[in-house]
């Protein structure tokens, strides 16, 4: 920020001898690591413990026994669905689906925080802000209901295009497998853009009001407020989002798959997720779909662990 | 953006920019009500006539009997409470436990800062999944007891990370001053931390409250107790008994078995429900919102 | 059809006629009545029954494998007050939210299982649970809390069907038939119930065509034809919310059955079966004719429902309970079912429908087998399927709630009021929540008659049903089939139906025959290459034993 306080303790110090600088050091953190201590035991308890059960993955699990005392099988597991084209098929359509939520889905609420932040009207700016979340709120079982209602060949879509004359045969829109991953990235934006640009309405209002004055006096219009001050004002948080969101680049929206897709674009519409409900949870094959959850974890990991990196190198700013 | 109390004339730049941006509010608006307005119609629609037609603009044959089915659940009342219940004090704790962690994790002194945030980002994609969970929970004593619903959602790595992030523009000066003037750490977190991250603590908060209000996965797999069950998993439920009905159908039927099956609940009764459980939230939004419409506070404390 | 039939138009209810008395019952049953609810512990003689030696309160825990149900709200309706009443047992249920088994493999994981276990009799966790020790010998129990049970309130048949690999009985099994129960339905025109798969007629398109016979594949598309020149916005055949996934119900028509078994004596699924091709091929010229749409393969059952509710379908695969239904376009007509063609052949397994057992982690087993006991009995079954006594046949009051529902006939055989049955046809969801009849039964009950009975009442449209259908049904215990969960032949079974589903519509929707042939050899191929051969040979061998 612009204020220019100064950066390092300047409290004038004595030297110390070695010892006696150490403890300082502990004593002067030791608050901190009683603020993270709690949090760590408790992820130590929530999460590690039930990560534990993983070893399943290169066990043959079966229900109702300890989880050391199953046979071990190695990366069998691993090899049966690498060696599976339909896993593939799946792995190609969740990887192209994170692709098109990356390029169009990301920096739409980025795009919508900064429109409805130009509003004029502060009374619109609260409707538009109240009922852009609402698609969020509603349960996916529904929406699902309502899109393919509205897109079938008799539904309300079809029946204004032929209205209108601009097409003479009703649009198949949920039966053609070429159309489905952009009706789908189209439903999943509408549900999710107004809620996620939450976080960069909370950035924006984080912004410093007197560099608006600033730039103002400057002579800076809108546009050029919007772009040096609006857009570099939340490039934090569009960083992090960012590097937050690479980690689902291997994982998919499983309700999208199940609840829009159907056995006509089922070649576009299998995913992951879905793949290890059919092969793995439901025929109880648990270890099987404990493999492949671990694969997908571990390709999360080291994509946001690249990103960070590179933010940090070039950015200077990342999760850690 | 309100700039304030200066009425300034406007330029042809500030026109455009207004118009466009009252444009795509009014198309945000249209897609964004519509669904909701969509669920009314059919949840004031006499169920059969709603089926037997597409409707999208008006309801057919008015009627409240939905409404009326569903305040009549005798357990509705009392997953409405568990749900209140839950979300606020998901809430107040978590958003207070996560601010708390994430304000030590941000702090420069402390050692080993780069380990802790690895160790928590971690648990993000990794995830024991639901049996070893489960079993860890039975051994807690946290299976058919409320505090399921508070205990282990107490920490999000996620907002916390946001949270991190916030905290850092923080300017580290305002700290150091409060240190001179002999503030504790606590005393700084709450004194000037606190204040300064309205924004970021009203989200998570948000984040926190409408994740707890609709969480139905938790209830449908850790408690039993019908009096402990939120509004969300009873909805979840009416919509899945549709599909259990069909499977038993069809099961009953290669088998030869004479079961008569009840028919789903009809689509209109699953969207009166759909509405009584998310008007709470719509109303609470509201009060929410403030803290993200552009405040002064900021820039007040800084001069 | 018939005229006579005609006049029965409007719902299913309407064709519901008091029965006039060619029934019998399986057991002893009273004579006379009152009406009262205090009369109700007479109509069984009282000879020491476990329920009646003590009905001390006690709560017992049961999973149901139905989300949403009365068993979530027990002591709401009057069936379980009254079960409580008479035997001081309530229950708490333990119930999944969504439709999969999560919730029941956590209790088997945990070995938190609750007293009593209740799920489909095709469920892949009764293996684990067997297996693992978890569930208690019947047999045993019964000899220890209720001998009646085992000497005379559930049949031999069903205690032997019941044996598992060791010689013990851990679950009992509902709906499945004994000899005599098959044989009271056929006397009773009940075999073919509200259940068996029909294709269900628009009454209006029918006579406009002229009525015609219609016993094939062949008749059935060329009526089609007609109906479609007739009404070119109308869907002529319909099979959503069947056919997503395969060929369900339609497989009954063409005589395809679900599985096969070969001259060789291998048993596999039923495309193995040379007719399963013509049905496709039949099913390709339908949709090339535009007889049948995409719908067919996309919806579920809500737009089924919303469909035929709306008239938009001539005539479509369903269950003879959618008769009556009308269809918004024209209030004078209705859809009914159709004559089954030559070819219907539905072989059905008599697997039942659903298990229960009781834990042997359970700390009241002696209420469990109480329980057990006073479900079979003949005043559990009045309690859960017929509801309350009335006397004489025009005692209906009007009220489902509190009854009477039900009165015994001259032969003593327990019979519904006719208004009573018609409430129900006409919102049955609606009446069996209010009143609780006719659904805790499923959970307790192995006597098919006891919990049929009241049901059975004649009327037109059941027994022009049976005369239709009931010699395509025949019954072959050989094709119950329980795959191991897991398995390999499981996996195989798994990737076999994914291949179905997805040549489901390519054969559909194919250019014409010769494309549908191309893909059934392509199909073929894919499906040896799935471990085709090890999954039919353990069906092969499962048959035998079945048979053996």
């Amino acid at each position: 920020m612009e204020l220019s306080f100064p950066k390092k303790n300047k409290i004038p110090e004595k030297r110390q001898s070695v010892p006696e600088q150490k403890w300082a050091k502990v004593k002067r953190q030791l608050p901190y690591q009683l603020m993270v201590w709690p949090g760590m035991i408790f992820l130590l308890i929530f999460s590690y413990i039930p990560i534990a059960g993983l070893v399943i993955a290169f066990q043959d699990y079966s229900l109702s026994t300890s989880y050391f005392n199953n046979p071990w099988v190695g990366l069998k597991h691993f090899q049966a669905f690498l060696k599976d084209s339909t896993f593939w098929m799946a792995f190609r359509n969740t990887i192209e689906l994170s692709l098109l939520r990356m390029f169009f889905i990301f920096p739409m609420p980025i795009f919508l925080a900064l429109a409805i932040n130009e509003i004029p009207s502060l009374k619109l700016k609260k409707v538009v802000q109240t009922c852009s979340y609402f698609p969020h709120f509603m349960a996916f079982v529904v929406v699902a209901a309502l899109w393919k209602d509205i897109l079938s060949t008799n539904g309300l879509i079809n029946n204004l295009l032929l209205e209108v004359g601009l097409i003479r045969t009703p649009v198949k829109f949920w039966t053609d497998p070429n159309k489905f991953k952009a009706l789908a990235t189209i439903v999943d934006l509408w549900k999710g853009a107004g809620w996620s640009a939450i976080i960069y309405f909370a950035a924006i209002t984080g912004i410093n009001s007197e560099l608006y004055e600033a730039a103002r006096i400057d002579g800076a219009g809108r546009f050029a407020q919007m772009r040096h001050i609006t857009f570099p004002g939340i490039l934090n948080t569009i960083i992090i989002m960012f590097i937050l969101s690479i980690g689902g680049l291997v994982s998919g929206n499983l309700n999208i798959s199940v609840l829009l897709g159907n056995s006509f674009t089922k070649s576009q519409s299998y995913i992951i997720e879905y793949y290890t409900l059919d092969m793995g949870l439901g025929t109880m094959r648990y270890s099987f779909a404990t493999a492949i959850g671990m694969f997908q974890s571990v390709i999360s990991v080291i994509l946001v662990m690249l990103a960070n990196f590179f933010s940090n190198k070039y950015k200077q700013v990342g999760l850690f | 953006m309100k700039r304030g109390h200066r009425a300034i004339r406007l330029t042809s730049e500030d026109k455009i920019v207004n118009g466009l941006a009252i444009l795509i509010a009014l198309f945000v608006l249209i897609v964004t009500v519509y669904p909701i307005y969509y669920c009314v119609i059919y949840a004031f629609s006499d169920g059969t006539a709603a089926m037997a037609r597409q409707i999208y603009f008006f309801p057919v044959q008015v009627t409240l009997s939905n409404f009326k089915a569903v305040i009549e659940d005798s357990l509705l009342v009392n997953s409405f409470m568990i749900s209140v219940a839950r979300t606020v004090l998901a809430v107040i704790t978590g958003v207070s436990f996560t601010a708390f962690t994430a304000y030590g994790l941000t702090r420069k002194e402390l050692a080993g800062r780069k380990i802790y945030s690895m160790i928590a980002m971690f648990t993000m994609y990794f995830g024991g999944g639901v049996i070893p969970t489960y079993l860890l929970y039975l051994k807690l004593g946290l299976i058919n007891s409320f505090a399921v619903y508070i205990l282990p959602s107490l920490l999000s790595v996620y907002n916390m990370l946001l949270c991190m992030a916030f905290f850092r523009d923080i300017p580290e000066s305002l700290v150091e001053s409060a240190k001179l003037d002999g503030a504790g750490e606590f005393k700084i977190l709450v004194r000037i931390i606190v204040p300064l991250s309205t924004p970021i603590l009203a989200t998570i908060g948000l984040f926190v409250g409408v994740g707890a209000w609709n969480d139905w996965y938790t209830a449908a797999y850790f408690v039993n107790d019908q009096k402990l069950m939120p509004m969300s998993t009873i909805l979840m439920r009416l919509v899945s008994a549709a599909d259990a009905a069909q499977k038993a159908m069809e099961a009953a039927t290669t088998s030869g078995a004479n079961v008569n099956r009840s028919g789903p609940t009809s689509t209109s009764i699953q969207y009166a429900t759909l509405l009584v459980s998310i008007f709470p939230v719509m109303c609470v939004y509201p009060f929410v919102q403030k803290y993200f419409v552009k405040g002064v506070m900021v820039g007040a404390i800084k001069a | 059809m018939k005229k006579s039939l005609k006049i029965m138009a409007g719902s299913l209810a309407v064709l519901m006629l008091a029965a006039t008395g060619c029934a019998q019952t399986g057991g002893e049953s009273s004579s006379s009545s009152d009406s009262s609810q205090e009369s109700q512990n007479s109509v069984v003689q009282s000879d020491g029954y476990a329920y009646e030696a003590t009905n001390d309160p006690v709560t017992l825990s049961i999973y149901v494998d139905d989300p949403g149900s009365l068993w979530e709200s027990w002591g709401s309706d009057p069936v379980s007050q009254r079960i409580t009443e008479l035997t001081g047992i309530s229950f708490e249920c333990i119930a999944p939210v969504t439709d999969d088994d999560t919730k029941l493999t956590l209790l088997i994981s945990s070995n938190e299982l609750p007293d009593i276990v209740t799920a489909g009799c095709s469920s892949t966790a009764w293996e684990s649970m067997v297996s693992n020790g978890m569930l208690a010998d019947l047999e045993k129990l019964s000899e220890e809390y209720a001998p009646k049970l085992r000497s005379e309130l559930v049949d031999d048949e069903i205690w032997e069907y019941c044996h598992g690999d060791d010689g013990t009985v851990r679950y009992l099994l509902g709906h499945h038939n004994t000899e005599e129960s098959l044989q009271w339905l056929k006397d009773n025109d009940y075999l073919i119930a509200t259940n068996q798969p029909v294709i269900l007629m628009r009454q209006d398109y029918y006579e406009e065509i002229g009525e015609p016979e219609i016993k094939s594949a062949e008749e059935f598309m060329a009526a089609c034809e007609t109906i479609k020149a007739n009404h070119p916005d109308t869907i002529p055949f319909y099979t959503g919310g069947l056919t997503t996934k395969g060929p369900s119900y339609l497989r009954y028509f063409f005589g395809t059955g679900i599985y096969y078994v070969d001259e060789d004596g291998t048993v596999s699924q039923s495309y193995r079966n040379p007719k399963y091709v013509d049905m496709y091929v039949w099913v390709n010229e339908m949709v090339n004719k535009g007889l049948m749409t995409e719908d067919s393969f996309v919806d579920g059952s809500s737009e089924k429902d919303s469909k035929s509710l709306a008239g938009a379908v001539a005539s479509y695969a369903w269950t003879v309970g959618e008769t009556g239904k009308v269809p918004a376009d024209n209030a004078d007509t209705y859809y009914y079912p159709m004559e089954p063609w030559d070819t219907y052949e539905q072989v059905r397994t008599n697997s039942g429908y659903i298990q229960f057992a009781i834990s042997e982690k359970s700390t009241n087993k002696d209420a469990a087998m109480r329980w057990l006991e006073f479900g079979n009995t003949e005043l559990g079954a009045q309690t859960m399927c017929w509801g309350v006594e009335g006397e004489e046949s025009d005692g209906w009051s009007g009220d489902v709630v509190n009854g009477p529902h039900f009165y015994f006939d001259e032969n003593g055989k327990a019979t519904y009021y006719q208004g009573f049955q018609e409430a129900r046809n006409a919102d049955w969801s609606g009446v069996e929540k209010k009143s609780g009849l006719g659904y805790y039964y499923s959970y307790v009950l192995t006597n098919v008659i006891y919990g049929t009975e009241a049901e059975v009442i004649k009327s037109d449209l059941m027994t022009q049903m049976n005369e239709w259908y009931s010699d395509k049904v025949t019954y072959n215990n050989g094709f119950i089939f329980n795959i191991p969960a897991g398995s390999d032949e499981y996996i195989a079974y798994q990737t076999i139906s994914s291949l179905i589903e997805e040549y489901n519509v390519k054969w559909a929707f194919a250019k014409d025959e010769a494309e549908v042939r191309s893909l059934y050899e392509e199909f073929i191929q894919k499906v040896e290459a799935a471990d085709e051969a090890k999954l039919n040979e353990w069906y092969t061998k499962t048959y035998a034993d079945n048979i053996g």
